[in-house]
């Protein structure tokens, strides 16, 4: 009778477990608040003070871009400031973390020595110290918080790529590229024709869509180099080109009457059809082990999103099936989650999904949306986009739904891709 | 003689790879700080070179000088609409727009028999909607879709071109249906 009272009290118990509320968190919590950072640097009687200024508004546009803080700027600490002063600081300001340091210029170089530490635990869990070139200086800043991320998500942040893009008017149209955070804008073609469409092929070129002679066709440009090539032109519209393996392109292009995706060599050399559809097939891009092929395709008569396992016989399998308009699809750098453009009753919406299909959800709505790239991260979506009649480059969190701004210009062409980590 | 060239060939094979680590791997590694800046971290972002390509493109001879047949050519409608995401040729009475694209082909044919001179450049358009590649995609279809029917009237293609501008040629800049559905469009452009 004991051991059976016994039992008994042990299955009540672990049905409890069984039953207890699973607690899981979100930062999509409407509750969830910013984390806090002090960024209480970097002055020095030394300095060049336009220079720092610039690093220092580099670290608080990241800080903000990256909807995860909040940040206070009331103190300034020197890198030789004791961290337990600085540490004892935050707790009464209600901070997270701190950033101080100093910054000075010595010739043509510009110094940082910079340290964050972890209020709550009372360590310095970051301190470097980098010296650049005076232009480059910003750039730092970058690092500074890709690090911060990195010690408060476990994931390293994505604020050091670049993204090309396209802006002028009418049939006069240039690539530019800018930090991923919209900053350090600089021209890269100034052809009085149109080019647009940019994609990074990897870490030194990119391709772009040119209307140079005439027809549009596509361009290899190598930014370390300066080299640029005409790589494929033997239709009446080629749209893009996107790197599958080593030294091939999908393209995808006019012939016959239809646009289709071909993998196309370095040469200009058709190898083979990838898809082979009657009407539009488009935007392709790729698993990193190219065994599968995201792309657009109006084959059941609307833009919708299909993967082909390009292994398994060439099985095509629709992915999108709410509403009538689903394009520009854009793979995540770990082949998880593809982020897309979806039309539905006039609004436009950035939506991402797994790449089965399934767990679709809204992200944003706005007026033109397109071409959504992901950050190396596979966190952050940056998008050709106006919203509140403000066009620009816009920056969202796909974990959080928050976005902003990087960069706004009326003249801003849909149409961008971003780098991979620059090394 | 031949050791000696292998020898060359060896040298400048491994001169060239230095030259070219020095190039690439030039950022340094990231060191642990101690506040002595003589051991920093060199960041050089700045290392990508961005050059200008910097080069004037072609224009085009798109007018013809004959004064009769720039009255004939004036006299043509030059533009023939599409609704939303379509490429089919038509009747369309919407938004503004009330055309029978067919009667419209049917002259721009006619003319073409006429005058077998002249060459016809057909520029697919699509409003702003939708993203920029697929609409490229669907401007080339809607040229042709244009070009295929004036083909079957008899025109040779050789002498018919087609170009997509996709959403980048709007003829109304506003945000409204008014507005694209004037965008969405093939537009004529003759040439001799």
């Amino acid at each position: 009778m004991r051991k059976l009272f016994l039992v008994l009290i042990m299955l009540f118990l672990i049905s409890g477990i069984s039953y207890a509320k699973v607690f899981t968190f979100t930062i999509a919590n409407p509750n969830y608040k910013p984390i806090r950072i002090g960024l209480w640097g970097f002055k020095h009687t030394k300095s060049d003070n336009a220079t720092v200024s610039k690093l220092q508004n580099t670290i608080l546009k990241d800080l903000d871009i990256s909807g995860l803080f909040s940040t206070d700027r009331t103190q300034h600490f020197s890198y030789e400031a004791p961290s337990k002063v600085v540490v004892g600081l935050g707790k009464i300001d209600n901070l997270n973390y701190v950033i101080y340091g100093n910054a000075f210029r010595d010739g043509k170089n510009m110094y940082l020595s910079v340290k964050m530490v972890d209020v709550a635990k009372g360590v310095v869990f970051f301190d470097h110290s980098y010296y650049s070139d005076i232009k480059s200086f910003s750039w730092i800043g970058n690092i500074v918080v890709d690090e911060l991320m990195n010690y408060v998500t476990g994931t390293y942040g994505p604020f050091e790529s670049k993204i090309v893009f396209a802006k002028g008017r009418g049939k006069v149209r240039d690539i530019y590229i800018c930090d991923f955070n919209g900053e350090n804008i600089e021209r890269l073609t100034n052809w009085h024709t149109m080019n647009i469409l940019p994609k990074w092929i990897d870490r030194q070129t990119i391709s772009f869509l040119s209307y140079r002679y005439g027809k549009p066709s596509i361009f290899i440009f190598n930014l370390y180099k300066g080299r640029v090539k005409r790589l494929f032109y033997k239709s009446s519209l080629s749209i893009s080109a996107v790197r599958f393996g080593y030294n091939k392109f999908a393209i995808p292009f006019e012939k016959n009457g239809n646009v289709d995706i071909y993998l196309v060599n370095s040469r200009g050399k058709v190898l083979r059809n990838l898809t082979n559809s009657f009407g539009i097939d488009v935007s392709p891009t790729f698993t990193n082990d190219y065994s599968k092929m995201i792309f657009v395709s109006n084959r059941t008569g609307s833009p919708q999103i299909y993967i082909k396992d390009l292994n398994n016989f060439g099985t095509t399998t629709r992915l999108t099936y709410n509403g009538n308009y689903n394009s520009s699809p854009a793979l995540s750098p770990d082949n998880k989650k593809i982020a897309y453009i979806a039309i539905d009753k006039g609004r436009v919406y950035l939506r991402v999904m797994n790449i089965d299909g399934s767990d679709d959800k809204a992200i944003m709505t706005g007026y033109n949306l397109d071409s959504p790239s992901w950050s190396y991260d596979s966190r952050f979506v940056a998008l050709s986009a106006e919203i509140n009649g403000k066009k620009g480059i816009y920056i969202v969190n796909t974990l959080n739904n928050h976005y902003s701004i990087a960069t706004g210009d009326n003249n801003m062409y849909n149409g961008l891709s971003v780098s991979e980590k620059i090394q | 003689m031949k050791r000696y060239f292998f020898y060359f060939i060896g040298i400048a094979i491994v001169a060239f790879m230095f030259n070219g680590c020095s190039t690439l791997n030039n950022k340094g590694k990231m060191l642990k700080g101690s506040g002595q800046n003589t051991n920093a971290t060199k960041v050089s972002e700045s290392s990508v070179k961005y050059p200008n390509i910097n080069e004037n493109g072609n224009a085009q001879n798109e007018i013809s000088n004959s004064a009769q047949l720039q009255e004939a050519i004036q006299s043509l409608k030059k533009d023939v609409h599409f609704k939303f995401n379509s490429y089919q040729i038509e009747p369309i009475n919407q938004y503004g727009i009330n055309e029978n694209p067919v009667e419209i082909l049917n002259s721009i044919a006619a003319f073409m028999l006429k005058h077998p001179n002249v060459k016809l450049r057909i520029e697919g358009n699509c409003d702003e909607r939708g993203t920029e590649e697929y609409n490229l995609a669907l401007g080339e279809k809607r040229a042709l879709a244009a070009k295929r029917y004036l083909v079957a009237k008899g025109i040779s293609p050789d002498r018919i071109d087609t170009v997509s501008y996709g959403e980048s040629q709007p003829v109304d800049p506003a945000h409204n249906e008014i507005a694209w559905a004037k965008n969405r469009r093939d537009h004529f452009v003759f040439i001799k």
